[in-house]
């Protein structure tokens, strides 16, 4: 038999990278999140081995059994002890789960749809987190679907330990700041031009005073890569459900709205910057042949940015929200099946990169100086760049 | 002042040992008293001594001592300790006490006598007293921080933390927590969903509930009535009937 692999378990275009959703020229995904425990065993990071075990099995056990009511189809059951460091990495990059998890050693897990639409984490911070991953702006469908599947697991779990519930703080959770509903809801959002134009820090003010967050790209306490920051609700106690998700909605509209402002600005207002930005991105996407993980990221951000505000052409949304994935080190090498040392991965990241970006053309837009620009400034060299290109590309 | 031990943390914990009449000060570090429990045979009842609860620690080792102590020199009462204080910041040195006693002393219009004052000077704010021990010989009193009953983790563990131990946590420290979610969320109490076998099982318990007070006041109607007609042998059997029915707890099992 061969050792399980965990990239075949999973389809290498997730539901999220997908068409679908609303506001997707900002929203890249939809996150819902349940925390649940049963009311048994003690939360993950008290708990005894033997206990964290008996969780697993138990939770295991429930998907195989309501897995299909539930909404988790053809579920994926993977025990983490069967996978590399960096296989458990990727899920990482794919958006899956978090660094905490993957790290501990025992019993930890993870159930999921091939398209990991529908997942459930298995002794995270909780016992069970209930998550569901869509493609643009969707909570309310995001929502249903955990929701359905938590109804078809507390069926099970009343009579295996009871899910842990109090009258007065709703669902007890490990951290106390999740009690009550539970849940997180989360909104990805590129917000690149609010970067550029300085005032993003603005609109992170302006979140907070709503009683929401933007956290970095892979959750809390991460980075935030290629622009790319999650609006979640932080408040879990005191609203239901619906409150939560109609509040995270309305503010990622308000988001998109601010971040929409600012990309009519910037051919005007910030056009030498901008241009300056986005032409280097390009130019390293196009030309680089060893490029880092992260300066990767951020030119394909900036190229996605050029690609919604007309300035380029030829690569669609899905395939920016795949490259953004598929680069990632730990999904890289899982992808080619060995270990790469840093300087390859470099390299392959470019051999990856370099057909979709050859697909990409400068439009006239880009070329064009507006307004205050100085008028000695329309080189010919410009324009004849695109054509250069393919000639170039050839070797 | 720095650690007996190792003289170069800072001392969190102060261990006051009387000995023949004579009290000494013992000042440690956190870190040396775990070093300690690491050398010696810690019970890992509550895990590693790298992570066990602090004063779990001092709590079994230094009274472990002092029963050993006691029974090798078969004087009981001739080594016992007193008093272990635990501090948030660093304690201060025995001249500094002494200092503060001075001052305590002249400014002693609280009514307090030196003992007390030199006891509040040492903690500051008696909150940072988590355990002391009972001065008779022998004897230990209770630690005095609430555990939970299921996790046996402190409040003070869970606010360290920010996370509680069990679900049970949220009943043990129900009021601390209350306090926090008001400060953080957005109402104390639960709105959304919630699970619907435990809302069954709920309604269940009341119907039970109903039907057991509705029974006994039948009961108790039928036995005023025997007893109005003087029907003693079936006021005895409806008596009977009552204790056993008054006695059913009807109760969420676990």
């Amino acid at each position: 038999m061969t050792p399980p692999f965990l990239p075949s378990a999973f389809e290498r275009t997730a539901k999220w990278m997908r068409r679908g959703g609303r506001e997707n020229d900002i929203v890249l995904s939809s996150r819902v999140r349940l925390a649940r425990n049963i009311r048994q065993f003690e939360f993950p990071h008290h708990a005894s081995p033997q206990e964290l075990l008996a969780v697993r099995h138990r939770a295991f056990q429930a998907l195989l059994l309501v897995a299909e009511s539930g909404g988790l189809h053809e579920a994926r059951l993977l025990p983490f002890e069967e996978f590399t460091g960096w296989e458990r990495q990727s899920l990482i990059d794919r958006h899956l789960t978090s660094r905490e998890h993957i790290q501990e050693e025992l019993a930890r897990g993870l159930a999921a749809t091939p398209d990991a639409a529908l997942s459930v984490l298995i002794n995270e911070e909780d016992h069970l987190r209930l998550q569901s991953l869509l493609p643009g702006l969707q909570l309310d469908a995001a929502f249903s679907m955990v929701d359905k599947l938590d109804d078809a697991l507390e069926e099970y779990f009343d009579t295996h330990g009871g899910i842990a519930f109090s009258e007065e703080f709703g669902y007890l959770t490990a951290c106390p700041t999740n009690a009550g509903t539970g849940i997180r809801a989360s909104v990805m959002l590129h917000m690149p031009a609010l970067e550029i134009t300085g005032k993003i820090e603005r609109a992170r003010k302006w979140a907070e005073g709503k009683g929401l967050t933007l956290r970095g790209t892979f959750g809390e306490g991460s980075k935030i890569w290629g622009h790319l920051q999650q609006l979640s609700n932080q408040v879990t106690l005191g609203l239901d459900e619906h409150e939560i998700l109609h509040e995270t909605e309305s503010a990622a509209l308000e988001l998109c709205a601010m971040e929409r402002a600012e990309r009519a600005n910037l051919p005007g207002k910030y056009s030498d910057d901008a241009r300056d930005r986005v032409g280097r991105a390009f130019g390293t996407l196009r030309y680089a042949r060893r490029i880092g993980c992260r300066e990767a990221t951020e030119c394909l951000s900036l190229l996605r940015l050029a690609h919604e505000i007309g300035w380029a052409k030829g690569l669609n949304r899905q395939r920016f929200n795949e490259l953004l994935v598929w680069i990632r080190p730990a999904y890289l090498q899982v992808m080619h099946g060995r270990l790469i040392a840093a300087a390859e991965r470099d390299k392959l990241r470019c051999d990856l990169l370099r057909p979709h970006i050859a697909k990409v053309r400068l439009e006239a837009a880009f070329h064009e100086e507006t307004t205050a620009a100085p008028p000695e400034n329309k080189p010919e060299v410009l324009e004849e760049l695109p054509e250069m290109e393919p000639g170039i590309e050839e070797d | 002042m720095n650690c007996d031990s190792c003289g170069e943390q800072p001392a969190t914990i102060l261990i006051t040992q009387a000995i023949n009449g004579q009290t000494t000060n013992l000042r440690l570090c956190e870190a040396c008293v775990r070093r300690r429990a690491a050398d010696s045979d810690w019970p890992h009842q509550f895990g590693d001594a790298m992570q066990a609860p602090l004063e779990e620690i001092v709590r079994e080792l230094f009274s472990e001592f002092s029963e050993r102590e006691e029974a090798e020199s078969r004087a009981p009462g001739e080594f016992q300790i007193n008093e272990i204080f635990f501090a948030a910041d660093e304690f201060p040195g025995d001249e500094d006490l002494a200092d503060d006693m001075d001052e305590d002393a002249e400014n002693s219009e609280s009514g307090l006598s030196d003992e007390e004052n030199a006891l509040n000077s040492l903690l500051g704010d008696t909150s940072g007293l988590h355990a002391f021990f009972d001065d008779k010989p022998g004897e230990r009193r209770e630690i005095v921080a609430k555990r939970c009953p299921k996790c046996s983790i402190t409040w003070d563990r869970l606010r360290q933390d920010g996370r509680a131990g069990c679900g049970r946590c949220y009943e043990t420290f129900s009021e601390q927590l209350h306090e926090v979610m008001e400060r953080v969320q957005h109402a104390v109490h639960h709105t959304g969903k919630r699970p619907r076998a435990a809302d069954k099982r709920r309604r269940r318990l009341e119907h039970l509930r109903a039907r057991r007070d509705h029974r006994l006041e039948m009961l108790n109607r039928r036995l005023e009535e025997a007893l109005r007609e003087e029907r003693f042998e079936e006021a005895a059997k409806l008596r009977d009937q009552i204790r056993i029915v008054s006695s059913t707890i009807v109760a969420e099992t676990e």
